[in-house]
């Protein structure tokens, strides 16, 4: 627009008819067609992939429909119906539960490997591998092998502890207080590498210049990590820990794979929950009620997560 | 910067290259993808996973009756086959013959929304109401008219003992393959956990075998009348004369919740599924399985090493005569969008045929008709001939997970069950709880 503007006074100027001025409005234009053109393929495919499936989620989340034919509008009785089920309730605790503490978990041990490897330790390019291996193992086959693993007496778990005299019956995945613990602890595990490299990479942003200045200031290793990494890593953590949220928010395969949901609903996290409603029971009115108040919840928290680390780093 | 001319002809190009994507994906939709758009010598088979020798039988009798006719299979697994499967079989691309337990909710909406075909004339034609026997046949009816086709019995809640560890360690077998009493029951698992073992092993994991028991126990705390209403009180047209909220089924429920307490089951058993269970078993950490008449095949092939009999578990008022438990919801039923639900049809009418039936067993399995001769079953293992013997002898039950609908019986009451058994819920609640999903089914659709 600047520019036509521009253009038009110099051909006045210059007491030339007005053509130059519409080449310039045809330049402007065509900027805007490109625009349109390259942003246009990007929109459609949100709009098809993204919100028409979100808006038919939504609508159903208000119908009565199994799977096929009719979708029948009843209003809210789904969400009267989701909140009345007791396990709806229970499960988003539990959803909580295992979010919070697996992106915890993942969020401090992927800082620590990578402050390790970024600190050059013996061998950091072979951990550097190493530590991202569990994040390409197949989730199910994974879960499939420490659902085993956790077994009593015969669960490698378990006779590891057994040989260094913990026990070897530990039932973790029997009992409805402490199921939870083992899902989350695979989670971590198979998720760190990811997390690992993000924070690796912003790690190693770091100018040496900094931490040199750091030593000749006499700071130590654990004064230097605190007070220096963790603060100019901080963008990309609260990003990272967001993210993890999110993921484990609606994380399914490991849970499913390792205890489909049980012992009774104990590790029936939402996603599990609602797959169990719409697959299993063909209740997808129902399943679509919790999925919408799930993600709704979940948008509050990312949300106010995002305005959180902003506000922190402004700080 | 090119030509106004060049552009629009980059536009055109691409406006054309685009109208013919368009157009080859909405040919891609409109063609399907199981290559048998009504193709009459291409039948599709669904076939759920793990039951691959016995539907190839099957397929192998049918195309010696039919040649000339292609049969292509496409898996379901376990888990799909009674919920996901649903959208498959409802889809334009349905397969002609497909899996839909009857005691699952896909069976129960796929009724419902008419999209099965009624197979009245395949039981004519295979007289399948003598074959059966009326009180199969009548339950694998849906108001008086099948869609479904049972292909096979399956016998379970049966527990399996092993013999060698139970004469080392001086404990009685269970006389004329029956548990007296959970009193003879509990003395039996103490035997064993003083010995070091572990008791009776289940799997709950895999959401089936926790409810299983309740069908077992339904014989001994029910009438033979309010059994009987349990099984189809979730028919409309049945009157509700036995509630969910009676003492005969919660003392049934009950009876799950007092072995629990009582340490009838191994260490963990809430965390562990089938194949765990039965792994507990071949290694000889417990004493005693609880499976069904397709075990002893999974355990010969698993290499079990020991001998080892049945036996049934105990009743909740002592004295009741128990009886097997039986399983006929392995059916298969033709989509009202079969593309060849003629030949469907020959499919299961030769499914059903002496042959058809007779590779049942050939592959371990328990025909579901009555027809199929004794020679046939020599090649069965010996615990499953003996179960049999006894059926003959003392009759069997359909449970009653096998036959409501999932969302009353297994799927709704199974997390429960284990959820009592963690200590949360009672049987009153899960009595409840049941009731509540009858009558919400009987009011639906009204």
């Amino acid at each position: 627009m600047v520019l036509a503007r521009k253009e038009t006074v110099l051909a006045g100027a210059r007491g030339r008819p007005s053509r130059r001025p519409r080449s310039g409005s045809r330049i402007v234009g065509s900027r805007r067609s490109t625009l349109v053109l390259t942003v246009l393929p990007a929109v459609l495919l949100m709009v098809l992939f993204v919100a028409l499936p979100a808006l038919e989620g939504i609508r159903i989340s208000f119908s009565d429909w199994s799977g096929f034919g009719s979708v029948d509008f009843i209003g809210l009785q789904n969400y009267i119906d989701a909140i009345e089920d007791s396990p709806f309730l229970g499960s988003l605790v539990t959803t909580a539960i295992y979010s919070s503490l697996s992106m915890a978990g993942i969020v401090v041990i992927a800082t620590l490997l990578a402050a390790a490897v970024s600190g050059r330790v013996r061998g950091s390019a072979f951990y550097r591998v190493v530590w991202f291996l569990p994040g390409i193992a197949p989730v199910t086959a994974a879960g499939v092998f420490w659902a085993i693993a956790f077994q009593p007496k015969t669960g490698i778990v378990n006779v590891l502890l057994g040989a260094i005299g913990l026990g070897n019956a530990h039932a973790w995945l029997a009992s409805p207080t402490l199921s939870i613990y083992p899902t989350i602890f695979v989670t971590v595990w198979a998720n760190v590498g990811f997390a690992f490299l993000l924070v690796l990479g912003a790690m190693e942003q770091i100018p040496t210049s900094v931490y040199e200045a750091a030593r000749i200031d006499g700071s130590s290793t654990l004064r230097t990590f605190f007070s220096l990494t963790l603060p100019l890593i901080r963008p990309v953590l609260a990003i990272t820990a967001v993210l993890e949220l999110i993921f484990q928010f609606n994380g399914f395969t490991i849970i499913w794979s390792m205890t489909q949901g049980g012992p009774g609903y104990a590790t029936s996290t939402l996603p599990v929950l609602i797959y169990t409603q719409a697959f299993q029971l063909t209740h997808f009115g129902v399943g679509g009620a919790m999925a919408v108040m799930g993600g709704a919840l979940l948008i509050v928290v990312g949300l106010f997560s995002i305005r959180l680390s902003r506000s922190k780093q402004e700080d | 910067m090119p030509s106004p001319i060049v552009r629009r002809r980059t536009l055109r190009w691409i406006a054309l290259a685009g109208a013919l994507a368009a157009g080859s994906l909405s040919l891609v939709a409109c063609s399907g993808g199981s290559g048998s758009s009504g193709d009459s010598k291409t039948l599709v088979v669904q076939i759920q996973t793990g039951q691959e020798p016995e539907v190839n039988g099957f397929i192998t009798v049918f195309k010696k009756q039919n040649p000339g006719v292609t049969v292509k299979t496409t898996s379901v697994s376990q888990t799909a086959k009674g919920g996901t499967n649903l959208q498959v079989i409802t889809s334009s691309n349905a397969p002609d013959v497909a899996i839909v337990p009857t005691n699952s909710e896909a069976y129960t909406k796929a009724v419902d929304g008419k999209q099965l075909l009624p197979l009245t004339d395949v039981y004519r034609a295979s007289d399948l109401q003598k074959r059966y026997g009326d009180a199969l046949a009548n339950s694998l009816k849906t108001d008086g008219v099948p869609y479904v086709v049972s292909f096979d019995s399956t016998l379970y809640s049966i527990v399996y003992y092993n013999t060698g560890l139970f004469a080392k360690l001086g404990i009685t077998p269970p006389a004329n393959h029956r548990f007296a009493s959970l009193a003879e029951l509990k003395t039996d698992v103490d035997a064993l956990k003083a010995a070091g073992h572990q008791g009776l092993s289940i799997g709950p994991a895999d959401k089936f075998q926790a409810s299983w028991m309740i069908d077992a126990f339904l014989q001994s705390t029910a009438t033979p009348s309010e059994y009987q209403n349990y099984l189809s009180s979730w028919q409309k047209d049945t009157k509700v004369t036995a509630k969910f909220t009676d003492p005969a089924f919660t003392k049934a429920v009950g009876m799950i919740q007092t072995m629990g307490k009582e340490g009838i089951f191994q260490n963990g058993f809430l965390g562990m599924n089938v194949a765990q269970s039965e792994a507990t078993f071949i290694q000889q950490q417990s004493g005693m399985l609880l499976d069904g008449s397709f075990s002893p095949a999974v355990l010969q092939k698993d290499g079990i090493g020991f001998d080892y009999d049945w036996a049934l578990l105990p009743p909740v008022t002592p004295g009741t005569q128990m009886k097997v438990s039986t399983y006929n919801g392995n059916a298969y039923a033709i989509p009202a969008k079969a593309k060849n639900p003629s030949l469907a049809k020959k499919f299961l009418e030769s499914m059903m045929s002496v042959d058809g039936q007779a590779t049942t067993v050939s592959n371990g399995g328990i025909p579901a008709v009555n027809d199929v001769p004794q020679s046939a079953y020599a090649s069965l293992l010996p615990q499953v001939r003996s179960e049999l013997d006894d059926i003959a002898a003392n009759g069997s039950a359909p449970g009653w997970t096998s036959v409501v609908p999932g969302g009353i019986g297994q799927q709704l009451v199974d997390p429960l069950v284990q959820e009592m058994l963690n200590g949360n819920g009672s049987p009153e609640s899960i009595g409840r709880a049941a009731q509540d999903a009858l009558e919400k089914f009987r009011s639906s659709g009204d």
